[in-house]
This record gives structure tokens, C-alpha cells and sequence, in this order.
């Protein structure tokens, strides 16, 4: 069930309805209805991998209860480390037998040794790494005494299986998702107004600008071999609105349907195309997975205490990790590696805390360094998305070599619908910076016209999106 | 404050499906009256069909020939288009349907109801669709028949002022192609895998092919089925010739066919193995005329 489709534009009322109005006797009853239409939710994509759903949430429950039980550390670290080997012995199963084993027999293809050419058909588990990462971090919590163990088994479910977060994020936090399953819900009238704005401009990102974006884009990436520097510059810019209007439009829309129940997520994205740097730009993009890698991989290796030498190692250990998350393929831990060396030199400087504000704060413009340490930052990302966008290295390198090289200056083989898109996503950014203080765009943009007005900009939107719905696009991030 | 919300939210979607269903009946009563469906400079012969005669057909040089087709469509949309013209020309005698080897296949089943294909042939052929036309579009893809009901109003609301009082010319033309099929070639890399015709027949497609020619008939309308030239190098693609003759023969062996595959002209003359260029559409629509006066 995409977020995107008719099934899910009379899913979510359904729930809503019932939610507020039958199932409100208690919170646990509440609990018990969401994870009901939760399974659910996941069950429409393939009723098999419940049973994989089901087998992490219990090993992470029982895992936590045990952790806390334990009272010797070493009876902890075992039960932390059986939790943490079977998770992440599932994903590697699920999301990278089939690499390792082909990675495998090139090696000894290349070293002229005898390959057997054998895989499994693994099909991927739509969410498996994003309610896997749940499930380490709430048991990594629990170990690191900041959290009690969940005892209500409805609660902690609940925590992995949320239907709004449960198939790409945002990633949660047990320390700040459980407190709010455990409390009563009142229904809030401006929480439940700002969700449905929320939806409407996620939807906005998703299907009018991302898939129109992937329609021009994914032709220039595919057929890369026909196309000059300029073309493939545009089909460049084009994926990179993609895939942030795509993520972005996701996290929009579960953040959205969240609220209409009454929940804060964890936000994903602050405007990352505005960054000055590119340790900004990773403050700002999928928030949720950069800090659960600081929180759990980077701080735990020793983080920037213990000299240049560890924090250049931790830094690329985590970078590359991320590459790796999101999937099986050299192309993303090359994309990992590539924006290490990016933000190496402000490891090095110490700059890496710097632009920790939003920019041109209390302006209306940037200033010109400003905007010019902006685009300097987009072009750097732009060529990174090469690498994550391409089937492989080799592609991404030849695509990325024509990008610079003469034929950048020749005119663009483009249609002109394409051109017109190009055209349009500056009204895009501009409606993004002057949204750029709140959580989305148009979160306070039109609060102070008049109804008449405001629910006009809301029919026009509604519109476009109806107008270009048909087509049902996947979101980018569910295959990860 | 929940109902308050509940109120105003219902109110919101009602407003919506106001401004839809409302604005998409008020720009279709304006341009009602005045969609010309008659056929201009003394045409005789109106012609239906896909790409294939869309490209190869030039009515300006084909006089006698309105030619309205158009890319991608699929024989349930053409019906609705003719009805529309057999109604506006009392004095029309004669109806050309273009018929291919994709066309049989069950592979064009698609080209009615997928998403892509409603999304784009609803919004322009709601208007003139009948009743069980709409019933099957809705039984073969009812998500994509409902998301393209949005869509169709909203495109006779935008385009309202557009096609007013023309509304004929968006639903089909001539079409020129420049290059030529050494060009095409060069450009394999490019382009998206030409479609195979598969040798399985066509169940939805073919249905309304034979829906149209019975409503024809019923009208003593004459009824010619035709064949543009093709490349040879699309034979070495396409199995399904005998798909193709079965159905000409035993579905359509009352109907006039005019069979122009082997049509002489050169590499040039070709667009890709199965579209004329501009040149080839000049020939060939001369040689069209020739034969339509013998006929």
C-alpha cells in the first residue's frame, strides 16, 4: 500500500476515524487497533514477512527484558550482542547474501580460480532495515541503562511496527516514541490540521515534482551512453530534486498521518539543499539514520575524542556503513566513501560545527557567500548522487567523465517538457526558503491570509496532485 | 473539536469534489455545443488508428482522406471518436480503421485500460465515451479509472478555453516524422526496446474493433481495414503474421483490406520499421489516393 495510492487515501481515514471514535476506551486498546491496521498496512506489500516482523519484534522485547534482568555485565553484553548478531544476521540475509556471494565469485574469477555461480532469490523485506535499526536502538539503549525495558508487549510492537514509520522511517528513538505510546491521547485540532497540510505538501514533493523529475531523469541515467555533459548534467539536477522531493515527500506524508493520530516523529529533513557545507548538508538530510549512526556507531568508536587519526577513521567508518545501508551494491559504499573525502577537510580544519543555524536566519536573502557555499555544496552532492543513482561504478565514472567534459557546453538534449520542469523547480526552492524556519514549507506560509485564500492554495495543490497521481510511483527508499 | 475538525475536513473534500465534478460538467456543457466533429475540404474517407497511420497518412496530400488518428489509441477510444463523426456527417459513406500486427496482439490489451494509457486517453475521450464503454475502462483498472477521473476533470477545466470549438484536433492528426530509419538505428542506445508482437490474439482490443465495425455497418457505412507499409526489418521481429491473417480471415473476412506492407519505397523513405517520415507519408498518401478512387 503506497502512500501515494487510492487504497491508502481510504486506509489512513478508516484508521483515523476509528481510531478517535470507536477504539478510544484505553490507550492500550488504542495500542492494540493500531497494531492491528499496522500488520495490516504491512501485510498489503507481502503477508509472509509478518512472520519476519513478528520474529524481530519479540527477539528485541525479550532481548531488552533480559538485558535488564541481567546483573552481571557480562550476562548484558551477551544478551546484547545475541540481539544485535541475529538482527543484523537477518538483514545481512535478507539485503546482502546475494552481494557478498556475487562479490565472492568475482574475486575468484579475478584471481582465475574455479566460481560457482549460485544465489539465492532473496527477495528484500520492504522495511527490514529500517524497523531492524528500531530494534538495535532500543535494545542498545537498554543496555546503556539510558532506557527501562518496555514490559507491555503491546507497547513495544507497537514502537517497531507503526504503520507510518514502519516501511522507510523516520528511524524512532525508544526514548522518544515509547513515552508518547505510553501516554493517553487527546485528540489535538491544530496537531491534526498541521498533519493533513503536511500529507497534502508531501504529496505535493512526491508526485508532482519527484515523479515528474524520474520521468526525465531515469531515461538520461538509462540510455547514459547517448547522452553529452549537458543532458546528463540536467538528468544529474533532476535525480537530485528527485530523490529529495521523493524522501522528503515520504517522510512528509508519514509525519502527517502521525499527527493525525496524535504522534511527533523524529524529523528527517531540514532543508538540506540550503546547506553551506556539506557536515551541514548531513545534519539536515534522513536526520533520523545520520544520527543513529553517530549516536550508536560513531560515538561508541570514540567519536572526535582521541586525536585526528581516530576521528578520520570513525568518520569513514560510518559514511561507509551508510553507503552500505542503503544497499547492496559498490556504487552506494562508493557514494559512503565519496562524501567522507568530502567532509574530510572540515575534520581536519575543525570546521565541522560550523553552520549550525538555519541560514540567513533573521534575512530575507542570503548573502552572496552564502549562496555561492550553497551551490558549491549542491554540486558536490549532485555528483554524488551520480554514484547512488547509477546500476554501477563504471557507469557512474563514464557519466560523471562526460558530465566535465566538453560537451557540458553543448545544448542539452532534453524534451521540452523536461526543460519546463527545470524551469519550475526554482518556484519550488523559493516556496522551500521561505519555509525554511518551520518543520515543511508551507507550514505557516499561508496562516495569515484569509480562509478563503488559504483553502484556495489548498484546492490548487490537491488538484495538481490529483492531476498527476496516475501513474503510482514506488518511493525511492522502499527498496532500501 | 474533533467533530469541528471532522466538519471542516468533509467540507474541504466536499468543496474538492465540487469543484471537479462541477467544473468538469460546466466546461464540458461550453464546449458541447461547439466540439466540430465535421469533416473539413470535402473529405470522404475518414481514417482511425494508432501511430502507424497517424505517421503515414498526410491529408493534404490524401485530399479525400480526414485522417484522426492517433498515437497509442486503442480501438474502445477510436469507437467513441467515430460515433462522434458518423453523428456531425451524415453524408459519410466510408470509414478507414488502421489494423497492424501489435493491434491483434494481446499485448495492446494495455493500451486500453493501464494507468499510463487511461490517465491519457480518458481526460480527451470522457466526454464523447458511452456508458459501457466507461463500465469496462472502470472493470479492467478501477484504481486507474479512478484516479483518472480527477484527471479528466481537471484537464476539461484547464483546457476548457484551449479546445474550445476545436476539440476535433485534439484527438487525433496527422503526424510528421523527420529522419530517417539509418538514424533510428544509430539511436538504439537511446531508446526504449521496440514492443514485440506477441502470437497470442487480443481479447479486449479486438472487441471493440469488431463493436466499431458493426456500428458502421448498421449505418451502411463502408467499412475498410488497412495495413500501412512496414520495413523489413520489422519481420525479423515479428512471429505473429499468421496471428495476424487468422484474424483478418476469420473475424474480419467481410471487410475491405487494404494490405500495404509490402508498399515499395526506400530506407529513406522510413522512420523506424514501422512509421513513415515525412517523405515516405508523401508517397505513400499518394499512392493512397490513387488506390481510394479506384475503390
Amino acid at each position: 500500500m503506497l502512500f501515494n495510492s487510492l487504497s491508502y487515501f481510504l486506509f489512513l481515514p478508516a484508521v483515523f476515524l476509528l481510531y478517535w471514535l470507536v477504539f478510544n476506551r484505553s490507550v492500550s486498546t488504542r495500542n492494540l487497533f493500531l497494531i492491528v491496521v499496522s500488520y495490516f498496512f504491512y501485510a498489503c506489500w507481502d503477508w509472509r514477512f509478518l512472520f519476519l516482523l513478528v520474529f524481530s519484534t519479540l527477539l528485541d522485547y525479550f532481548s531488552g527484558l533480559k538485558i535488564e534482568a541481567c546483573t552481571t555485565s557480562f550476562s548484558r553484553r551477551m544478551w546484547l550482542w545475541i540481539s544485535i548478531g541475529i538482527n543484523l544476521g537477518l538483514l545481512l540475509t535478507f539485503k546482502y547474501f546475494n552481494f557478498f556471494i556475487d562479490s565472492f565469485n568475482s574475486l575468484l574469477s579475478q584471481l582465475r580460480l574455479p566460481v560457482s555461480h549460485w544465489s539465492l532469490k532473496v527477495i528484500l523485506p520492504v522495511g527490514i532495515s529500517f524497523y531492524t535499526f528500531h530494534g538495535l536502538s532500543y535494545v542498545i539503549d537498554i543496555y546503556y541503562r539510558r532506557i527501562r525495558a518496555e514490559r507491555n508487549f503491546v507497547t513495544y510492537s507497537l514502537f517497531v511496527s507503526f504503520f507510518p514509520l514502519l516501511v522507510a522511517g523516520p528511524i524512532e528513538r525508544a526514548t522518544h516514541l515509547l513515552p508518547q505510546l505510553r501516554e493517553p491521547r487527546k485528540f489535538n485540532y491544530e496537531m491534526s490540521v498541521d498533519g493533513l497540510r503536511q500529507i497534502l505538501w508531501g504529496l505535493l514533493k512526491k508526485v508532482v515534482i519527484a515523479d515528474k523529475c524520474a520521468e526525465f531523469a531515469d531515461p538520461i541515467f538509462n540510455n547514459f551512453t547517448g547522452y553529452g555533459g549537458s543532458t546528463l548534467f540536467a538528468g544529474a539536477v533532476l535525480f537530485s530534486v528527485q530523490i529529495y522531493c521523493d524522501f522528503s515527500g515520504y517522510t512528509d506524508i508519514a509525519t502527517g498521518s502521525a499527527k493525525l493520530l496524535g504522534f511527533n516523529l523524529l524529523r528527517n529533513f531540514n532543508y538540506p539543499y540550503f546547506s553551506r557545507s556539506i557536515a551541514e548538508f548531513w545534519r539536515r538530510w534522513h536526520i533520523s539514520l545520520s544520527s543513529w549512526f553517530r549516536d550508536y556507531v560513531y560515538i561508541p568508536l570514540g567519536g572526535s575524542k582521541g586525536g585526528k587519526f581516530r576521528t578520520v577513521r570513525n568518520t569513514f567508518v560510518i559514511f561507509l556503513l551508510s553507503g552500505f545501508w542503503h544497499g547492496a551494491n559498490w556504487t552506494f559504499i562508493f557514494w559512503g566513501l565519496l562524501n567522507a573525502l568530502y567532509i574530510l577537510p572540515s575534520v581536519f580544519g575543525g570546521s565541522n560545527r560550523q553552520y549550525l543555524d538555519i541560514i540567513a536566519a533573521d534575512k530575507r536573502y542570503p548573502t552572496a557567500k552564502e549562496a555561492l557555499l550553497v551551490v558549491r555544496t549542491f554540486l558536490l552532492i549532485l555528483i554524488a548522487w551520480v554514484f547512488f543513482r547509477s546500476e554501477t561504478l563504471s557507469q557512474a565514472f563514464s557519466i560523471v567523465g562526460r558530465m566535465f567534459s566538453r560537451s557540458f557546453f553543448e545544448a542539452p538534449l532534453l524534451p521540452n517538457k523536461a526543460i519546463l520542469l527545470l524551469a519550475c523547480i526554482p518556484l519550488f526552492f523559493l516556496v522551500e526558503w521561505l519555509g525554511r524556519r518551520d518543520e515543511y514549507a508551507i507550514q505557516r506560509l499561508s496562516l495569515n491570509w484569509s480562509t478563503y485564500w488559504r483553502w484556495t492554495l489548498y484546492l490548487f495543490f490537491s488538484s495538481l496532485v490529483i492531476y498527476f497521481l496516475g501513474s503510482k510511483n514506488s518511493f525511492i527508499y522502499f527498496q532500501f | 473539536m474533533f467533530y469541528i475538525f471532522l466538519k471542516r475536513a468533509a467540507f474541504f473534500a466536499g468543496l474538492l469534489v465540487v469543484f471537479l465534478v462541477g467544473g468538469y460538467y460546466v466546461t464540458s456543457a461550453l464546449n458541447a455545443g461547439n466540439r466540430n466533429f465535421v469533416l473539413q475540404n470535402g473529405a470522404r474517407y475518414l481514417l482511425v488508428g494508432h501511430s502507424h497511420t497517424a505517421c503515414a497518412v498526410d491529408p493534404a496530400i490524401a485530399k479525400s482522406v480526414a485522417n484522426f488518428s492517433a498515437s497509442g489509441e486503442s480501438y474502445l477510444y477510436m469507437g467513441a471518436k467515430v460515433r462522434k463523426f458518423v453523428e456531425a456527417n451524415g453524408s459519410l459513406k466510408s470509414v478507414i480503421i488502421a489494423i497492424s500486427n501489435n493491434s491483434v496482439s494481446k499485448e495492446l490489451d494495455p493500451w486500453v485500460a493501464s494507468d499510463f494509457f487511461l490517465g491519457y486517453f480518458m481526460p480527451r475521450y470522457y466526454p464523447l465515451m458511452s456508458q459501457p464503454e466507461k463500465d469496462t475502462l472502470f472493470r479492467e483498472n478501477k484504481s486507474g479509472y479512478i484516479y483518472s477521473l480527477g484527471k479528466t476533470a481537471l484537464d476539461n477545466i484547464f483546457y476548457a478555453g484551449y479546445r474550445y470549438g476545436r476539440y476535433s484536433s485534439v484527438l487525433g492528426g496527422f503526424e510528421r516524422l523527420n529522419g530517417d530509419i539509418g538514424k533510428w538505428e544509430q539511436s538504439a542506445a537511446i531508446r526504449t526496446p521496440e514492443a514485440i508482437p506477441s502470437d497470442t490474439v487480443s481479447s479486449l482490443n479486438l472487441q471493440y474493433l469488431e463493436n466499431m465495425v458493426q456500428y458502421l455497418k448498421d449505418r451502411d457505412i463502408r467499412v475498410i481495414l488497412i495495413r500501412t507499409p512496414l520495413h523489413r526489418s520489422f519481420w525479423s521481429r515479428c512471429k505473429n503474421e499468421w496471428l495476424f491473417q487468422k484474424v483478418i480471415h476469420e473475424q474480419f473476412s467481410s471487410v475491405l483490406f487494404l494490405d500495404f506492407k509490402d508498399f515499395q519505397l526506400t530506407d529513406s523513405d522510413f522512420h523506424d520499421p514501422e512509421h513513415l517520415n515525412a517523405d515516405g507519408a508523401g508517397k505513400f498518401s499518394r499512392h493512397l489516393e490513387l488506390v481510394l478512387e479506384k475503390i
